[in-house]
Protein backbone atom coordinates (compact mmCIF):
# COMPACT_ATOMS: atom_id res chain seq x y z
CA UNK A 1 0.00 0.00 0.00
CA UNK A 2 1.60 3.27 -1.09
CA UNK A 3 1.74 5.82 1.67
CA UNK A 4 0.63 9.32 0.87
CA UNK A 5 3.28 11.99 0.95
CA UNK A 6 1.96 15.46 1.66
CA UNK A 7 4.38 17.39 -0.51
CA UNK A 8 4.27 15.19 -3.57
CA UNK A 9 0.71 13.84 -3.47
CA UNK A 10 -1.52 16.42 -1.80
CA UNK A 11 0.09 19.82 -2.08
CA UNK A 12 0.16 19.81 -5.90
CA UNK A 13 -3.64 19.61 -5.87
CA UNK A 14 -3.93 22.95 -4.09
CA UNK A 15 -4.74 25.04 -7.15
CA UNK A 16 -7.47 22.74 -8.42
CA UNK A 17 -9.01 22.72 -4.97
CA UNK A 18 -8.68 26.49 -4.67
CA UNK A 19 -10.39 27.12 -7.98
CA UNK A 20 -13.26 24.81 -7.12
CA UNK A 21 -13.72 26.39 -3.72
CA UNK A 22 -13.56 29.83 -5.30
CA UNK A 23 -16.18 28.80 -7.85
CA UNK A 24 -18.53 27.92 -5.04
CA UNK A 25 -17.94 30.56 -2.38
CA UNK A 26 -16.81 33.41 -4.65
CA UNK A 27 -14.43 34.78 -2.03
CA UNK A 28 -10.66 34.39 -2.23
CA UNK A 29 -9.97 34.36 1.50
CA UNK A 30 -12.69 31.80 2.17
CA UNK A 31 -11.49 29.72 -0.77
CA UNK A 32 -7.96 29.67 0.63
CA UNK A 33 -9.23 28.55 4.02
CA UNK A 34 -11.30 25.82 2.45
CA UNK A 35 -8.33 24.61 0.42
CA UNK A 36 -6.20 24.47 3.54
CA UNK A 37 -8.90 22.64 5.49
CA UNK A 38 -9.38 20.15 2.70
CA UNK A 39 -5.70 19.29 2.55
CA UNK A 40 -5.44 18.92 6.30
CA UNK A 41 -8.53 16.79 6.50
CA UNK A 42 -7.39 14.44 3.72
CA UNK A 43 -3.92 14.26 5.27
CA UNK A 44 -5.42 13.21 8.57
CA UNK A 45 -7.31 10.45 6.81
CA UNK A 46 -4.41 9.32 4.67
CA UNK A 47 -4.25 5.84 6.14
CA UNK A 48 -7.78 5.13 4.95
CA UNK A 49 -7.08 5.98 1.33
CA UNK A 50 -6.11 2.78 -0.44
CA UNK A 51 -5.74 3.69 -4.06
CA UNK A 52 -3.61 6.69 -4.94
CA UNK A 53 -5.45 7.20 -8.17
CA UNK A 54 -8.60 8.32 -6.41
CA UNK A 55 -6.89 10.82 -4.11
CA UNK A 56 -7.58 13.69 -6.50
CA UNK A 57 -11.27 12.83 -6.79
CA UNK A 58 -11.50 12.37 -3.03
CA UNK A 59 -9.85 15.75 -2.38
CA UNK A 60 -12.19 17.49 -4.79
CA UNK A 61 -15.19 15.82 -3.16
CA UNK A 62 -14.10 16.90 0.31
CA UNK A 63 -13.38 20.40 -0.98
CA UNK A 64 -16.77 20.70 -2.58
CA UNK A 65 -18.57 19.65 0.59
CA UNK A 66 -16.58 22.02 2.75
CA UNK A 67 -17.23 24.84 0.31
CA UNK A 68 -20.94 24.11 0.17
CA UNK A 69 -21.10 24.05 3.96
CA UNK A 70 -19.36 27.40 4.16
CA UNK A 71 -21.64 28.81 1.53
CA UNK A 72 -24.76 27.59 3.31
CA UNK A 73 -23.48 29.23 6.43
CA UNK A 74 -23.07 32.58 4.74
CA UNK A 75 -26.03 32.53 2.48
CA UNK A 76 -28.87 34.70 3.64
CA UNK A 77 -31.01 33.59 0.76
CA UNK A 78 -33.01 30.36 0.41
CA UNK A 79 -30.66 29.01 -2.23
CA UNK A 80 -31.46 25.45 -3.16
CA UNK A 81 -28.53 23.15 -3.89
CA UNK A 82 -30.57 21.07 -6.32
CA UNK A 83 -29.87 21.21 -9.99
CA UNK A 84 -32.96 23.31 -10.74
CA UNK A 85 -32.90 25.43 -13.79
CA UNK A 86 -33.80 28.72 -12.18
CA UNK A 87 -32.18 32.10 -12.19
CA UNK A 88 -30.12 32.55 -9.05
CA UNK A 89 -31.44 35.70 -7.44
CA UNK A 90 -27.99 37.14 -7.00
CA UNK A 91 -27.41 39.19 -10.12
CA UNK A 92 -25.44 41.81 -8.23
CA UNK A 93 -21.71 42.06 -8.91
CA UNK A 94 -19.88 39.61 -6.70
CA UNK A 95 -16.33 39.73 -5.29
CA UNK A 96 -15.06 37.57 -8.13
CA UNK A 97 -15.47 40.53 -10.42
CA UNK A 98 -12.83 42.42 -8.51
CA UNK A 99 -10.36 39.89 -9.74
CA UNK A 100 -8.87 39.75 -13.20
CA UNK A 101 -11.19 40.91 -15.91
CA UNK A 102 -12.05 43.23 -18.66
CA UNK A 103 -15.55 44.47 -19.34
CA UNK A 104 -15.84 41.93 -22.04
CA UNK A 105 -14.91 38.95 -19.95
CA UNK A 106 -16.88 40.28 -17.04
CA UNK A 107 -20.15 39.71 -18.83
CA UNK A 108 -19.20 36.10 -19.50
CA UNK A 109 -18.21 35.65 -15.90
CA UNK A 110 -21.54 37.00 -14.81
CA UNK A 111 -23.29 34.46 -17.00
CA UNK A 112 -21.16 31.75 -15.49
CA UNK A 113 -21.87 32.86 -11.95
CA UNK A 114 -25.57 32.98 -12.52
CA UNK A 115 -25.65 29.24 -13.09
CA UNK A 116 -26.95 27.14 -10.20
CA UNK A 117 -24.08 25.88 -8.03
CA UNK A 118 -24.19 22.34 -9.30
CA UNK A 119 -23.92 23.37 -12.92
CA UNK A 120 -21.16 25.83 -12.10
CA UNK A 121 -19.21 23.13 -10.34
CA UNK A 122 -19.65 20.78 -13.28
CA UNK A 123 -18.40 23.36 -15.75
CA UNK A 124 -15.51 24.09 -13.42
CA UNK A 125 -14.53 20.45 -13.16
CA UNK A 126 -14.95 19.73 -16.86
CA UNK A 127 -14.07 22.85 -18.79
CA UNK A 128 -11.49 24.30 -16.44
CA UNK A 129 -9.98 21.36 -14.63
CA UNK A 130 -10.35 18.99 -17.57
CA UNK A 131 -11.66 16.00 -15.64
CA UNK A 132 -13.30 13.04 -17.36
CA UNK A 133 -17.03 12.48 -16.95
CA UNK A 134 -16.34 9.39 -14.88
CA UNK A 135 -14.15 11.31 -12.47
CA UNK A 136 -16.70 14.08 -12.16
CA UNK A 137 -19.44 11.53 -11.48
CA UNK A 138 -17.35 10.13 -8.66
CA UNK A 139 -16.82 13.54 -7.14
CA UNK A 140 -20.46 14.57 -7.42
CA UNK A 141 -21.70 11.20 -6.24
CA UNK A 142 -23.81 10.57 -9.30
CA UNK A 143 -23.77 8.83 -12.67
CA UNK A 144 -21.91 9.75 -15.82
CA UNK A 145 -25.21 10.17 -17.59
CA UNK A 146 -26.46 12.66 -15.02
CA UNK A 147 -23.18 14.56 -15.33
CA UNK A 148 -23.50 14.83 -19.10
CA UNK A 149 -27.12 15.94 -18.89
CA UNK A 150 -26.28 18.67 -16.39
CA UNK A 151 -23.28 19.85 -18.37
CA UNK A 152 -25.44 19.99 -21.47
CA UNK A 153 -28.00 22.11 -19.64
CA UNK A 154 -25.31 24.41 -18.29
CA UNK A 155 -23.67 24.94 -21.64
CA UNK A 156 -26.96 25.45 -23.46
CA UNK A 157 -27.94 28.02 -20.89
CA UNK A 158 -24.67 29.88 -21.22
CA UNK A 159 -25.07 29.83 -24.97
CA UNK A 160 -28.56 31.29 -24.71
CA UNK A 161 -27.24 34.08 -22.56
CA UNK A 162 -24.45 34.88 -25.03
CA UNK A 163 -26.95 35.02 -27.84
CA UNK A 164 -29.05 37.39 -25.76
CA UNK A 165 -26.10 39.69 -25.18
CA UNK A 166 -25.11 39.64 -28.82
CA UNK A 167 -28.61 40.24 -30.07
CA UNK A 168 -29.32 43.11 -27.75
CA UNK A 169 -25.82 44.49 -27.98
CA UNK A 170 -25.50 44.95 -24.24
CA UNK B 1 0.00 1.25 -9.43
CA UNK B 2 3.19 -0.67 -10.09
CA UNK B 3 1.96 -3.26 -7.66
CA UNK B 4 -1.15 -3.75 -9.77
CA UNK B 5 0.91 -4.27 -12.89
CA UNK B 6 2.99 -6.84 -11.09
CA UNK B 7 -0.08 -8.55 -9.73
CA UNK B 8 -1.47 -8.80 -13.24
CA UNK B 9 1.81 -10.27 -14.38
CA UNK B 10 1.58 -12.79 -11.58
CA UNK B 11 -1.94 -13.82 -12.55
CA UNK B 12 -0.89 -14.15 -16.17
CA UNK B 13 2.12 -16.24 -15.25
CA UNK B 14 0.16 -18.53 -12.98
CA UNK B 15 -2.45 -18.89 -15.66
CA UNK B 16 0.18 -19.76 -18.23
CA UNK B 17 1.73 -22.34 -15.95
CA UNK B 18 -1.53 -24.12 -15.37
CA UNK B 19 -2.53 -23.83 -18.99
CA UNK B 20 0.64 -25.45 -20.19
CA UNK B 21 -0.07 -28.58 -18.21
CA UNK B 22 -3.86 -28.95 -18.18
CA UNK B 23 -6.06 -27.84 -20.95
CA UNK B 24 -9.45 -29.51 -20.68
CA UNK B 25 -12.65 -27.74 -19.80
CA UNK B 26 -15.76 -29.33 -18.45
CA UNK B 27 -19.00 -29.98 -20.29
CA UNK B 28 -20.72 -26.96 -18.81
CA UNK B 29 -18.19 -24.62 -20.43
CA UNK B 30 -19.03 -26.02 -23.82
CA UNK B 31 -22.75 -26.03 -23.05
CA UNK B 32 -22.70 -22.34 -22.13
CA UNK B 33 -21.03 -21.53 -25.42
CA UNK B 34 -24.02 -22.73 -27.40
CA UNK B 35 -26.28 -20.03 -28.80
CA UNK B 36 -28.60 -18.44 -26.23
CA UNK B 37 -27.76 -20.93 -23.53
CA UNK B 38 -25.74 -18.66 -21.28
CA UNK B 39 -28.59 -16.20 -20.88
CA UNK B 40 -31.08 -18.99 -20.37
CA UNK B 41 -29.53 -20.64 -17.31
CA UNK B 42 -28.18 -20.00 -13.85
CA UNK B 43 -24.79 -21.59 -13.36
CA UNK B 44 -23.26 -21.98 -9.91
CA UNK B 45 -19.64 -23.00 -9.89
CA UNK B 46 -17.50 -24.44 -7.14
CA UNK B 47 -13.93 -24.76 -8.35
CA UNK B 48 -10.98 -26.76 -7.04
CA UNK B 49 -9.68 -24.02 -4.78
CA UNK B 50 -13.10 -23.52 -3.21
CA UNK B 51 -13.59 -27.26 -2.70
CA UNK B 52 -10.33 -27.27 -0.76
CA UNK B 53 -11.50 -24.29 1.29
CA UNK B 54 -14.78 -26.02 1.94
CA UNK B 55 -13.13 -29.16 3.21
CA UNK B 56 -11.05 -27.12 5.61
CA UNK B 57 -13.94 -24.97 6.74
CA UNK B 58 -16.24 -27.89 7.39
CA UNK B 59 -13.61 -30.40 8.45
CA UNK B 60 -15.36 -31.26 11.67
CA UNK B 61 -18.93 -31.29 10.57
CA UNK B 62 -19.18 -33.20 7.32
CA UNK B 63 -20.87 -36.58 7.26
CA UNK B 64 -18.44 -39.39 6.42
CA UNK B 65 -20.14 -40.02 3.07
CA UNK B 66 -19.92 -36.41 1.96
CA UNK B 67 -16.37 -36.16 3.24
CA UNK B 68 -15.42 -39.21 1.24
CA UNK B 69 -17.12 -37.88 -1.86
CA UNK B 70 -15.38 -34.54 -1.55
CA UNK B 71 -12.06 -36.28 -1.66
CA UNK B 72 -12.75 -37.30 -5.21
CA UNK B 73 -14.44 -34.18 -6.43
CA UNK B 74 -12.41 -31.37 -7.96
CA UNK B 75 -15.25 -29.21 -9.19
CA UNK B 76 -18.99 -29.02 -9.26
CA UNK B 77 -21.32 -26.92 -11.29
CA UNK B 78 -25.08 -26.80 -10.89
CA UNK B 79 -26.98 -25.47 -13.88
CA UNK B 80 -30.68 -24.62 -13.71
CA UNK B 81 -33.02 -23.19 -16.31
CA UNK B 82 -34.11 -19.56 -15.99
CA UNK B 83 -37.10 -19.98 -18.23
CA UNK B 84 -36.13 -18.13 -21.39
CA UNK B 85 -35.39 -21.40 -23.14
CA UNK B 86 -37.70 -24.37 -22.64
CA UNK B 87 -36.26 -27.23 -20.54
CA UNK B 88 -36.87 -29.53 -23.49
CA UNK B 89 -34.80 -27.31 -25.70
CA UNK B 90 -31.96 -27.16 -23.16
CA UNK B 91 -32.04 -30.93 -22.90
CA UNK B 92 -31.91 -31.27 -26.66
CA UNK B 93 -28.90 -28.97 -26.90
CA UNK B 94 -27.12 -30.76 -24.06
CA UNK B 95 -27.73 -34.24 -25.44
CA UNK B 96 -26.64 -33.11 -28.86
CA UNK B 97 -23.37 -31.88 -27.46
CA UNK B 98 -22.85 -35.01 -25.41
CA UNK B 99 -23.51 -37.36 -28.29
CA UNK B 100 -21.68 -35.36 -30.93
CA UNK B 101 -18.23 -36.26 -29.74
CA UNK B 102 -18.57 -40.01 -29.55
CA UNK B 103 -15.15 -40.67 -28.15
CA UNK B 104 -15.44 -38.14 -25.39
CA UNK B 105 -18.55 -38.89 -23.38
CA UNK B 106 -19.90 -42.29 -22.42
CA UNK B 107 -23.54 -42.80 -21.69
CA UNK B 108 -24.02 -44.36 -18.29
CA UNK B 109 -27.77 -44.11 -17.98
CA UNK B 110 -30.58 -42.75 -20.09
CA UNK B 111 -33.88 -42.74 -18.33
CA UNK B 112 -37.10 -40.86 -18.78
CA UNK B 113 -36.35 -38.52 -15.95
CA UNK B 114 -32.59 -38.30 -15.99
CA UNK B 115 -29.53 -38.70 -18.18
CA UNK B 116 -26.09 -39.62 -16.90
CA UNK B 117 -22.97 -39.30 -18.96
CA UNK B 118 -19.32 -39.61 -18.08
CA UNK B 119 -15.92 -38.77 -19.46
CA UNK B 120 -13.39 -41.46 -18.77
CA UNK B 121 -9.64 -41.58 -18.88
CA UNK B 122 -8.48 -45.17 -18.91
CA UNK B 123 -10.66 -46.64 -16.19
CA UNK B 124 -11.12 -43.53 -14.13
CA UNK B 125 -14.11 -41.28 -14.49
CA UNK B 126 -12.90 -37.69 -14.60
CA UNK B 127 -16.21 -36.06 -15.33
CA UNK B 128 -19.87 -36.77 -14.65
CA UNK B 129 -22.80 -35.02 -16.25
CA UNK B 130 -26.18 -35.63 -14.71
CA UNK B 131 -29.30 -34.01 -16.17
CA UNK B 132 -32.49 -34.13 -14.14
CA UNK B 133 -35.60 -33.56 -16.21
CA UNK B 134 -38.28 -34.37 -13.67
CA UNK B 135 -41.28 -32.06 -13.29
CA UNK B 136 -40.61 -30.49 -16.69
CA UNK B 137 -37.42 -28.83 -15.45
CA UNK B 138 -33.83 -28.74 -16.51
CA UNK B 139 -31.28 -29.26 -13.73
CA UNK B 140 -27.77 -30.29 -14.50
CA UNK B 141 -24.89 -31.27 -12.23
CA UNK B 142 -21.45 -31.35 -13.76
CA UNK B 143 -18.79 -32.85 -11.54
CA UNK B 144 -15.13 -33.30 -12.35
CA UNK B 145 -12.66 -35.24 -10.29
CA UNK B 146 -11.18 -38.67 -10.10
CA UNK B 147 -13.80 -41.31 -9.51
CA UNK B 148 -13.09 -44.97 -9.53
CA UNK B 149 -15.81 -47.61 -9.46
CA UNK B 150 -16.39 -47.29 -5.73
CA UNK B 151 -16.56 -43.54 -5.77
CA UNK B 152 -18.99 -43.65 -8.66
CA UNK B 153 -21.07 -46.20 -6.83
CA UNK B 154 -21.25 -43.89 -3.84
CA UNK B 155 -22.49 -41.00 -5.92
CA UNK B 156 -25.09 -42.77 -7.96
CA UNK B 157 -26.51 -45.38 -5.70
CA UNK B 158 -27.95 -45.51 -2.25
CA UNK B 159 -26.16 -48.14 -0.29
CA UNK B 160 -29.05 -48.71 2.06
CA UNK C 1 -10.57 27.54 -44.33
CA UNK C 2 -13.43 25.17 -43.63
CA UNK C 3 -15.18 26.01 -40.41
CA UNK C 4 -17.70 23.23 -40.76
CA UNK C 5 -15.69 20.95 -38.53
CA UNK C 6 -15.47 23.57 -35.79
CA UNK C 7 -19.15 24.32 -36.11
CA UNK C 8 -19.94 20.62 -35.77
CA UNK C 9 -17.68 20.39 -32.73
CA UNK C 10 -19.43 23.39 -31.23
CA UNK C 11 -22.83 21.77 -31.66
CA UNK C 12 -21.56 18.66 -29.94
CA UNK C 13 -20.01 20.82 -27.25
CA UNK C 14 -23.34 22.41 -26.34
CA UNK C 15 -24.81 18.92 -26.10
CA UNK C 16 -22.00 17.72 -23.84
CA UNK C 17 -21.03 15.13 -26.45
CA UNK C 18 -17.44 16.21 -26.93
CA UNK C 19 -14.42 14.41 -25.58
CA UNK C 20 -11.67 16.19 -23.67
CA UNK C 21 -9.54 16.12 -26.81
CA UNK C 22 -12.26 17.76 -28.89
CA UNK C 23 -12.76 20.41 -26.23
CA UNK C 24 -9.05 21.05 -26.35
CA UNK C 25 -9.33 21.55 -30.12
CA UNK C 26 -12.10 24.07 -29.62
CA UNK C 27 -10.16 26.00 -27.01
CA UNK C 28 -7.06 26.09 -29.20
CA UNK C 29 -9.07 27.25 -32.19
CA UNK C 30 -10.68 30.09 -30.29
CA UNK C 31 -7.36 31.25 -28.88
CA UNK C 32 -6.33 32.32 -32.34
CA UNK C 33 -6.60 35.94 -33.35
CA UNK C 34 -8.30 35.31 -36.68
CA UNK C 35 -11.52 33.70 -35.55
CA UNK C 36 -14.23 34.40 -38.15
CA UNK C 37 -16.93 36.90 -37.27
CA UNK C 38 -19.80 34.47 -36.96
CA UNK C 39 -17.92 32.46 -34.36
CA UNK C 40 -16.40 35.38 -32.54
CA UNK C 41 -18.96 35.50 -29.76
CA UNK C 42 -17.84 32.11 -28.56
CA UNK C 43 -14.22 33.17 -28.38
CA UNK C 44 -15.05 35.08 -25.22
CA UNK C 45 -16.36 31.98 -23.52
CA UNK C 46 -13.29 29.94 -24.22
CA UNK C 47 -11.06 32.84 -23.28
CA UNK C 48 -12.93 33.03 -20.00
CA UNK C 49 -12.27 29.38 -19.35
CA UNK C 50 -8.57 30.02 -19.92
CA UNK C 51 -8.66 32.94 -17.52
CA UNK C 52 -10.38 30.90 -14.84
CA UNK C 53 -7.76 28.22 -15.10
CA UNK C 54 -5.13 30.75 -14.22
CA UNK C 55 -6.20 31.31 -10.61
CA UNK C 56 -3.50 29.99 -8.39
CA UNK C 57 -2.29 30.09 -4.82
CA UNK C 58 1.12 31.44 -3.98
CA UNK C 59 3.96 30.01 -1.95
CA UNK C 60 2.77 31.69 1.23
CA UNK C 61 -0.08 29.21 1.17
CA UNK C 62 2.41 26.35 1.04
CA UNK C 63 4.25 27.63 4.09
CA UNK C 64 1.05 28.14 6.02
CA UNK C 65 -0.36 24.72 5.39
CA UNK C 66 2.93 22.91 5.97
CA UNK C 67 3.29 24.67 9.28
CA UNK C 68 -0.19 23.59 10.20
CA UNK C 69 0.52 19.99 9.32
CA UNK C 70 3.63 20.05 11.45
CA UNK C 71 1.71 21.60 14.33
CA UNK C 72 -1.15 19.13 14.12
CA UNK C 73 0.95 16.07 13.78
CA UNK C 74 4.04 17.12 15.69
CA UNK C 75 5.89 15.11 13.12
CA UNK C 76 8.19 16.31 10.42
CA UNK C 77 6.65 16.02 7.00
CA UNK C 78 8.87 13.86 4.88
CA UNK C 79 10.82 16.41 2.91
CA UNK C 80 12.95 14.14 0.83
CA UNK C 81 12.13 13.75 -2.80
CA UNK C 82 11.58 10.18 -3.93
CA UNK C 83 15.04 8.80 -4.45
CA UNK C 84 15.73 6.01 -6.86
CA UNK C 85 16.01 3.61 -3.94
CA UNK C 86 12.65 4.69 -2.54
CA UNK C 87 11.07 3.86 -5.84
CA UNK C 88 12.99 0.67 -6.54
CA UNK C 89 12.69 -0.86 -3.09
CA UNK C 90 8.90 -1.35 -3.08
CA UNK C 91 9.09 -2.60 -6.64
CA UNK C 92 11.73 -5.12 -5.66
CA UNK C 93 9.62 -6.24 -2.76
CA UNK C 94 6.61 -6.62 -4.99
CA UNK C 95 8.71 -8.47 -7.56
CA UNK C 96 10.05 -10.75 -4.87
CA UNK C 97 6.49 -11.42 -3.77
CA UNK C 98 5.57 -12.32 -7.33
CA UNK C 99 8.50 -14.72 -7.61
CA UNK C 100 7.55 -16.41 -4.34
CA UNK C 101 3.92 -16.84 -5.36
CA UNK C 102 4.79 -18.05 -8.85
CA UNK C 103 7.26 -20.59 -7.47
CA UNK C 104 4.73 -21.71 -4.89
CA UNK C 105 2.04 -22.05 -7.51
CA UNK C 106 4.41 -23.95 -9.74
CA UNK C 107 5.48 -26.17 -6.87
CA UNK C 108 1.88 -26.74 -5.85
CA UNK C 109 1.01 -27.61 -9.39
CA UNK C 110 3.78 -30.16 -9.67
CA UNK C 111 2.62 -31.72 -6.41
CA UNK C 112 -0.93 -31.69 -7.70
CA UNK C 113 0.08 -33.41 -10.91
CA UNK C 114 2.12 -36.01 -9.08
CA UNK C 115 -0.80 -36.86 -6.84
CA UNK C 116 -3.15 -37.31 -9.76
CA UNK C 117 -0.75 -39.05 -12.06
CA UNK C 118 -2.10 -36.49 -14.55
CA UNK C 119 -5.51 -38.15 -14.78
CA UNK C 120 -7.57 -35.10 -13.91
CA UNK C 121 -6.61 -32.94 -16.85
CA UNK C 122 -8.87 -29.95 -16.48
CA UNK C 123 -7.67 -26.37 -16.39
CA UNK C 124 -8.33 -25.17 -12.83
CA UNK C 125 -8.50 -21.61 -14.08
CA UNK C 126 -11.54 -22.48 -16.17
CA UNK C 127 -13.62 -22.77 -13.00
CA UNK C 128 -14.64 -19.34 -11.86
CA UNK C 129 -16.15 -19.64 -8.41
CA UNK C 130 -19.64 -18.22 -8.17
CA UNK C 131 -19.19 -17.50 -4.48
CA UNK C 132 -16.16 -16.45 -2.53
CA UNK C 133 -17.10 -18.08 0.77
CA UNK C 134 -17.28 -21.77 1.69
CA UNK C 135 -20.75 -21.47 3.20
CA UNK C 136 -22.42 -20.63 -0.06
CA UNK C 137 -20.21 -23.04 -1.95
CA UNK C 138 -21.36 -25.76 0.42
CA UNK C 139 -24.98 -24.99 -0.45
CA UNK C 140 -24.15 -25.51 -4.11
CA UNK C 141 -22.51 -28.78 -3.26
CA UNK C 142 -25.55 -29.89 -1.30
CA UNK C 143 -27.81 -28.99 -4.18
CA UNK C 144 -25.66 -30.96 -6.58
CA UNK C 145 -25.53 -34.00 -4.39
CA UNK C 146 -29.24 -33.67 -3.87
CA UNK C 147 -29.83 -33.94 -7.61
CA UNK C 148 -27.86 -37.18 -7.59
CA UNK C 149 -29.91 -38.33 -4.69
CA UNK C 150 -33.29 -37.76 -6.30
CA UNK C 151 -32.35 -39.19 -9.67
CA UNK C 152 -29.69 -41.84 -9.94
CA UNK C 153 -29.76 -42.81 -6.31
CA UNK C 154 -33.54 -42.94 -6.19
CA UNK C 155 -33.36 -45.15 -9.23
CA UNK C 156 -30.96 -47.64 -7.70
CA UNK C 157 -32.99 -47.65 -4.53
CA UNK C 158 -36.00 -48.59 -6.61
CA UNK C 159 -33.96 -51.22 -8.41
CA UNK C 160 -32.92 -52.71 -5.10
CA UNK C 161 -36.59 -53.05 -4.21
CA UNK C 162 -37.51 -54.39 -7.66
CA UNK C 163 -34.60 -56.60 -8.66
CA UNK C 164 -35.83 -57.17 -12.20
CA UNK C 165 -35.37 -53.49 -13.17
CA UNK C 166 -31.92 -52.52 -14.44
CA UNK C 167 -30.19 -50.08 -12.08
Amino acid sequence: MPTIDFRTDLLPLKNKLYRLALRIVADTVEAEDITEDTLIRVWQKRDELQDLRSVEAYCLTVCRHLALDRKALHDSQNASLDDLDYDAADAAPNPLDRLVGTDHLERIREIFNRLPERQRTLIQLRDIEGLRHSQIAEIMGTTEEAVKVSICRARQRMRQEFEAIENYGL
Amino acid sequence: MMKKALLLLLVALTGTLTLSAQKETDFTSRFLEQDHVEEAVFCQTVGPAMIAQLVTAYSGSLSPEVAAQLKNIKSMRVVTAKGTLAPDELLRIALNLLQQDKGRYTELAEKSHYQLYARKKKDTIVELILIDTQHAQFNMVNVTGTLDADALQQLISKTQ
Amino acid sequence: MDYKYIEQLLERYWNAETTLEEEHILRTFFRQSDVPAHLNRYAALFAQLDAEAAHELDSRFDERVLRRIADDERTVVRAERPTLLNVIRPLMQAAAAVVVVVLTAYGAQRAFERADRGVWDYNPASFENSYDNPQQAYKVLQEGLDIFSRTAQADTARAAVNPETEP
